[in-house]
This record gives C-alpha cells, structure tokens and sequence, in this order.
C-alpha cells in the first residue's frame, strides 16, 4: 500500500477514532500512523477540535410543531437507521446536520424569542469621503444660514441702535433747544 | 495621512457611539421637528440632518484646513435645517406655525437673542442655556419668500460662530443647496 493510500485509509476511519468507536488494535495501529504523519496528525487535531466545538454548542429544544411533524412520519422517530437505507451514520455528516440544525434553532430562537439588536450594532456603517465632503458642505450652508440671519439681524440692532441712541436723542435735544428759545420769530420781521 | 491610518480612523469614529435620533431629542437644545418643518415636508428645498459620527468625521477631515469649523462641529450633537419657498398665500398658515415653534422655545425655557419684525419679514434666534454655556441655537427666518428654520444642538461658541459667519458666503454655498435639489436629496 502507498503512502498516499495509507493516509487516505486512516483519515477515513479519523471521525470514528475521535468517537471513540475503533478497537484496540485499529487505534494501536492508526496511533503509529499519526506519530510518523503530521498531515494525518493535524486532521485528527481538527476532527477533535470540531468535536469539541459541536459539544459546546447549546442544547436547545426543537420546536414542538417540528417534533410533532417529525414523529408523524412512518418509521421517522426512533428507527434512525432505517430512515437512511440502513446505512451506518458517518460522525461527518451527522456533525454537520448537527451544526445546521442548532444554527437553524438558534436562527429560530433569534426570530421568536431573543429581543432585536439595534441596526448600529450589527452593522458599522463607514460613510465614504464623498459622503463625507458631501455633509461638510451642508454644515457650512447650515452655519451660513445661521450667519446670514445673524449678519441680517446685527444690521437691524445696529439701526435700532442708531435710532435709539443717536438720532432720537439729537431730535429730542434739538426739539428742547427750540422750546427754550419760544417761538420763533416771523420770517421777514422787522430788524431793529 | 496614509489611506490605511484614514481607514482605521473612519472605522474608530463609525465605532463611536453616535447620538441617535431618540438621543438627540433628550438633549436640552433640541427643537421639535413638528416646528421645525416651517414649510410642508414636501416643499423643502433644503432638508439637513447630520448628527453623532457624521459631525465627528466632518470635524475630523476639516481640522487640518478650517481648524475652527471643525471645532465648532465638534462641539455639536446635531445640525438640522429645513428651507422652502413660501407663497403669499402660505403666510398665513406658516406665520401660525412659526408662532407655535416661538411658543414651544420659550416655554422650554430658551431665549430671544434676536427679534426681528418688519413688514413681511420675520427673524427670530433663540438660544437654549444649560450650565452657564449655549447648548442649543434655533433659527426661525422669514424673508423673501422663504422660510428656514436651523436647529443646532449641542455646544455652541457664539464668538466662535460670529468669527466663522465672516468667512461663510451663504452665496458660494448656493451650489450646495443646488445640487440637493439636483439630486432630490430633499422628500
């Protein structure tokens, strides 16, 4: 047997030497492949480390409208092997139907059960530089707005200013001025 | 600045928490949008909202060339504008809003900074103060057949907002509003 055909063999029998599921004398064997492999050793280090990571994940209960329509199937509940032709389940493929179902259940359970994350949270949203020179631009026009309305209104106090503190004042003085004089002569009067 | 140092520093300022609208209507400078929509939402010209990250990155892109822009930017929460043209026919019901909005202003405590009636032209600017600063500044503007309301929340720096008004040319921005109304940036 080849090298090549010797790695293939034991990396078809890695998923049941992590279940646990190889004799003694299989795993003896295997064992004295992997020491001499790094390849083979580092598939086993994956398949371990997914097994662990599916152990992690949390139980959740399926929804019971799911069991239901499960268990109403014939021969669907309780008879696993005769529901895949008999074939003995691979830990592969049951691993990642696992992984389906509990990503479908947490899927489900963020849908019905958990409270809804705000839309900032979940996706950072970088506006681009013309965005950018676009909203300065407005900022200006905005504060010019401001300016303008403040330019316009600085005129009209200094006009309110003006009169108020120049021009009626000067009449006022002017008005008491020709009060104390009395009346005016007639134009055209006789000069003494 | 590197186009990498510009990226992260883009990313850190979207990661900051920006003032939400629910945010920014708790802040004591913020005024009503039922009396900033002087004219019908439909008829603005001019519709501005620009708050939390955007003014952060605004203030940060214009500090190295308007080191005061970005300061008084900085400084704020939001800056928020409405502006249209107004019919002769309009005037009356806009005048009652206007004076809706003045009533809200002052019964919330903000204050005239300047009043400005004569003819058909109307100019009001409150002010809103909290700790011995401005915390918020409310345009309403009545004139030439044009209402505009400008609501800026958040700190502002009157000296510094007079200085920059000498180099804003409400002219030169005209393009501005322009290109909104070009590219239907308005509802």
């Amino acid at each position: 047997v080849s090298e090549l055909g010797r790695c293939a063999a034991v990396r078809d029998r890695l998923d049941a030497m992590v279940a646990g599921e190889l004799s003694a004398a299989e795993e003896a064997r295997l064992a004295t492949h992997l020491m001499r492999c790094a390849d083979c050793a580092a598939e086993l280090a994956l398949a371990d480390r997914v097994e662990e990571e599916l152990h992690a994940l949390p139980v959740l209960d399926a929804p019971p409208d799911l069991v239901a329509r499960i268990l109403a199937v014939p021969g669907g509940a309780g008879t696993p092997r005769a529901a895949w032709g008999g074939r003995a389940l691979r830990p592969w493929p049951v691993a990642l139907a696992a992984l389906l179902a509990v990503a479908a259940g947490v899927g489900w359970w963020r849908v019905h059960v958990a409270p809804p994350v705000p839309a900032a949270s979940v996706a950072l949203q970088v506006p681009t530089q013309g965005e950018i020179a676009e909203a300065t631009a407005e900022a200006r026009l905005a504060l010019a707005m401001v300016a303008r309305v403040g330019n316009k209104a600085r005129r009209e106090v200094r006009d309110e200013i003006l009169i108020e503190r120049v021009a009626a004042p000067v009449l006022e003085h002017l008005g008491r001025a020709f009060a104390e004089r009395g009346p005016t002569p007639p134009s055209g009067g006789s000069r003494s | 600045v590197s186009r990498v140092a510009r990226a992260l520093v883009l990313c850190l300022l979207a990661a900051l928490p920006a003032a939400g609208q629910a945010e920014l209507e708790s802040l004591p400078g913020f005024f009503p949008a039922q009396y900033l929509d002087l004219v019908e939402p439909g008829q603005a010209t001019v519709e501005i909202n620009l708050q939390g990250a955007m003014l952060r990155m605004i203030s940060a892109f214009t500090g190295d060339d308007d080191p005061e822009f970005a300061e008084l930017v900085a400084a704020l929460d939001g800056i928020r504008v409405r502006s249209g043209e107004v019919t002769d026919a309009e005037l009356p019901a806009l005048r009652q809003r206007l004076h809706a909005g003045q009533a809200w202003l002052v019964s919330h405590g903000w204050l005239a900074m300047v009043r400005v009636r004569e003819d058909d032209e109307e100019v009001y600017v409150y002010t809103r103060e909290a700790d011995g600063a401005l915390v918020g500044m409310t345009v309403l503007a009545l004139e030439d057949g044009e209402a505009t309301a400008v609501n800026l929340i958040g700190r502002v720096d009157p000296a510094l907002l007079a200085h920059l008004a000498q180099g804003l040319d409400i002219h030169a921005l005209e393009g501005v509003r322009q290109q909104l109304t070009a590219t239907g940036d308005q509802p």
